[in-house]
């Protein structure tokens, strides 16, 4: 078994990570650029997409963290103190939230439009505030719950600085008392499902199905949260992978922790499926015009069409024929692309959702390079804050079942 | 629980088969009486033709529909149990997956022979099925009518076998300790099991299979039971959410009547050390959750037909909160979403009349809600020229507690001639250790 060395380069500035500094640097240029040049819209939509994708993939990675500790599932070892490193994700995600207010001009299609009495609810400032709240709320009750989880993963022999010694003291303060701390990890666990599920409803609502202000769908607010546990348990494989395949068991996973969270993967493949398909076929049956011009827009019209199958198949068919397969999710080396492929096609999905809404030309998908610069500028955000969070409590990579019973 | 041994266990499981007592038959006798009225306000309908139920023009669907949908509801939980909670691995669901699974069969026949009842000129049910007339006329194989002969008759028949293949082990323990007849009606069902390794092997696998299908299939049934609503226009219908909504609903009642089941069952037969205190906070909890889904789809449904400002919607909930049915809107938001809080608090959901009686409730709330949505929906829609009132007649009631009465009557000699908690699971359960570690 080979020993980790918390020395050792991937926590440490080497080559790779200048690689991804180049990524912040490269996707924040080509924003700038975007912004001020002749299709701001474009960049404020690349921009709003990356928000909501990478937002979504930390929240639903902490709330991964939550439901096992409710449910008590032990099976998830060394995986719940992976995905609460995500977490880092959510001061940043607060500062994207907060420049979107920059692009509102580009950002909102209904700022022009005479929205009579759905004015109350479709107004900047009050949009503003209720996000700025629930976001602040969301994200101060997740690290409620980190404040009490990472006590239980503390290391008391090495060097508490910073956030670590505040930590330390808290466990000091608590008088180790492993159950008093769990069942405050209960409570702020479902503290935080609760805001998960509220949050992301209302941003689900405020910031995509408002850009077409005059089209409902109940479930709009479910699948949304659904569909950012989905990625975020794919962004947490990905990490996972990344460590087993570079430590092996020294990082404490397992073959059978890469099956177990497989299957929950596959399922959610298959829920985010349903959820799409439910929303879909209620419209399509029901057939009234001010509901069903969204989706002929966007899954019977070309090019949207094509967008839309690639997304199906993305998420869903090319994920659920190969997960079907044991071997294959009990191997990190082939789940990486599998995870980053549905994340691409959640990204997409978001695309389909927001560009014939955004777009000033919405018969072509708007669609190019820029967009994949700005997408691994945010991938590099992500990369940075979750080393960061690792290196300032490298335990959650040397996973050791000490205190937690 | 570990001091418990596969004798024990299965003692006591076959102690529960002893030659019952009077007061048992007495019981028995009076579900039948309920049966019979049932089925006699039935042939009363048959002979005196449909209209001697409340339905009229414009609520077309009644309490027909409304039972069937609550018996279809009360299903979905025995899959969850012996499917779902199979596959998460979940021990503590071993010792009630045996009579969920069986609440599962019972109650999909009581739900699917609403539609029969509902027809009214029942000898023409074989228009439901996918053949065609002498005209070469096939049944509409869009009508989300259609879907449901399909899911239901799908249903039944992948819990019927789910359950019979859980029982087979059981069965051939029964045959090895009975005599005459009893052992050669054990024999004939226990289908030749001689527990060799190759047919535990095929076994446990077979059983896998089993819940891993059963598990989208039951998502599926109450979603396209939910579109006999959803893909029509009828304001407070025609709404996305319906599916997850009412899958969730679904479990949550059919939870509350695994409940209402288990309490009695657990003191009657002495099975406090299977199903132990634990089990049934376990499945408290899960009301919670299943409580927070339905009460969270009770308020999108509210913001959503505000947002939107579509005045037939809008009108629609006002009407549903303030109208005629208020009443039953208020019933079925504390009681599906408000009472199963309570569970919340631990000294609550560990006292058994308490959890017995919020069950209850969350029964009757999940009766209302049906009852808020079907005849809400078609009493108050569009046109305010065609609104109308609904009040279900005596004939109704009477094949309502018919319903009721046949469910309890088939689980009731059910409980005294088959095992009601699986011995074979029981023993997997002591044997992993389940009870103690995955609780």
């Amino acid at each position: 078994m080979k020993e980790i060395n918390t020395q050792e380069s991937f926590l440490q500035k080497t080559l790779r990570f200048w690689v991804v500094i180049a990524f912040v640097l490269i996707g924040f240029a080509t924003f700038i650029y975007g912004v001020f040049g002749p299709h701001p819209e474009r960049a404020w939509q690349a921009y709003l997409i990356n928000f909501l994708l990478w937002s979504g993939m930390a929240q639903g990675a902490v709330l991964f963290s939550t439901v096992v500790h409710l449910t008590k599932a032990r099976w998830s070892g060394p995986l719940a103190g992976l995905s609460e490193s995500f977490s880092a994700f959510f001061p940043l995600s607060f500062v994207f939230f907060l420049l979107l207010f920059l692009g509102k001009t580009h950002l909102f299609p209904w700022l022009n439009e005479d929205l009579a009495e759905k004015k109350i609810w479709l107004n900047i400032p009050f949009l503003f505030w209720r996000d700025f709240f629930g976001l602040l709320i969301l994200y101060g009750i997740g690290f409620g719950y980190l404040n009490q989880a990472l006590q239980l993963k503390l290391d008391p022999n090495q060097p508490q600085m910073g956030i670590r010694k505040l930590i330390y003291k808290r466990w000091k303060q608590n008088g180790n008392n492993i159950e008093l701390i769990e069942n405050r990890m209960t409570i702020w666990g479902g503290l935080y499902i609760l805001a998960f599920a509220l949050v992301l409803s209302l941003i689900g609502y405020d910031l995509v199905m408002s850009m077409d202000p005059h089209w409902v769908s109940t479930l709009f607010g479910a699948y949304n949260f659904v569909k950012a546990f989905y990625i975020g348990m794919g962004a947490l494989i990905i990490l996972a992978s990344v460590f087993y395949l570079r430590y092996g068991e020294a990082s404490g996973l397992t073959s059978s922790h890469f099956h177990d969270i497989g299957k929950l993967f596959f399922a959610f493949s298959l829920l985010w499926a349903d959820f799409f398909y439910v929303q879909l076929v209620v419209i399509w049956y029901g057939n009234i015009s001010e509901e069903a011009h969204y989706i002929i827009q966007r899954t019977m019209l070309a090019d949207w069409n094509s967008l839309a199958w690639a997304v199906l198949i993305l998420c869903f068919v090319l994920p659920f024929i190969v997960l079907l397969n044991k071997k294959v999710k009990t191997k990190p080396i082939f789940m990486i692309p599998i995870c980053a492929v549905v994340i691409i096609g959640i990204w997409l999905e978001h695309l389909l959702l927001l560009g014939p809404a955004l777009s000033h030309n919405p018969d072509s998908i708007p669609l190019g390079v820029s967009d994949g610069l700005i997408f691994l500028g945010f991938f590099g955000v992500m990369a940075i804050a979750v080393t960061y969070f690792l290196r300032r409590f490298p335990e959650l990579v040397r996973y050791k079942e000490n205190k937690v019973a | 629980m570990t001091q418990l041994t596969y004798d024990q266990i299965d003692q006591t499981i076959l102690d529960s088969l002893n030659p019952p007592k009077k007061s048992y038959w007495g019981i028995v006798a009076i579900l039948l009486l309920g049966v019979l009225i049932g089925a006699a306000s039935w042939v009363y309908q048959i002979f005196v033709g449909i209209g001697v139920g409340g339905q009229n023009n414009p609520v077309a669907w009644g309490t027909y529909l409304i039972n069937f949908v609550f018996w279809v509801g009360i299903a979905h939980s025995g899959t969850l149990i012996s499917a779902i909670l199979h596959l998460f691995r979940a021990g503590w669901r071993n010792p009630i997956a045996r009579a969920s699974e069986t609440m599962t069969v019972f109650a999909v026949c009581i739900a699917g022979l609403f539609p029969f009842i509902h027809l009214g000129r029942v000898w023409m049910v074989h228009y439901m099925l996918p053949i065609p007339t002498q005209r070469l006329l096939w049944p509409n194989f869009v009508s989300p009518l259609m879907f449901d002969v399909i899911a239901i008759s799908t249903y039944l028949i992948v819990s019927s076998l789910f359950w019979y293949t859980g029982l087979l082990p059981d069965l051939a323990v029964m045959r090895d300790r009975s005599t005459g007849t009893r052992h050669k009606i054990f024999k004939f069902l226990s289908l030749g099991w001689t527990g060799t390794h190759e047919q535990w092997r095929h076994y446990s696998r077979g059983y896998l299979f089993f819940a891993a299908l059963a598990t989208p299939l039951v998502i599926s049934v109450h979603s396209v039971v939910s579109w006999d609503f959803a893909l029509g226009i009828t304001p407070g219908w025609h709404t996305t959410i319906f599916a997850p909504y009412f899958v969730a609903g679904a479990i949550h009642s059919g939870l509350a009547m695994v409940m209402i089941l288990m309490i009695p069952l657990r003191k009657i037969f002495n099975y406090q050390k299977f199903i132990t205190q634990d089990v049934l906070e376990n499945v408290a909890k899960t009301i919670v959750f299943t409580g927070l889904i339905v009460g969270f789809a009770y308020v999108t449904e509210y913001f959503i037909a505000w947002y939107s400002q579509n005045i037939v919607e809008m009108e629609s909930f006002r009407w549903r909160a303030t109208g005629e049915y208020r009443w039953g809107f208020f019933i079925m938001v504390l009681f599906n979403t408000l009472f199963p809080m309570l569970f919340i608090f631990k000294k609550i959901r560990r006292t058994i009349p308490l959890l017995f009686g919020i069950c209850l409730l969350v029964n009757v709330g999940m009766w209302f809600e049906r009852f808020v949505i079907i005849v809400g929906g078609v009493a108050h829609g569009f046109s305010p020229h065609a609104w109308g009132l609904y009040a279900p007649t005596l004939v109704e009631y009477g094949i309502m507690l018919g319903s009721f009465c046949l469910f309890f009557f088939l689980f009731i000699l059910f409980v005294k001639h088959l095992p009601s908690i699986s011995m074979t699971e029981m023993k997997e359960t002591i044997g992993k250790g389940a009870l103690d570690h995955r609780a």
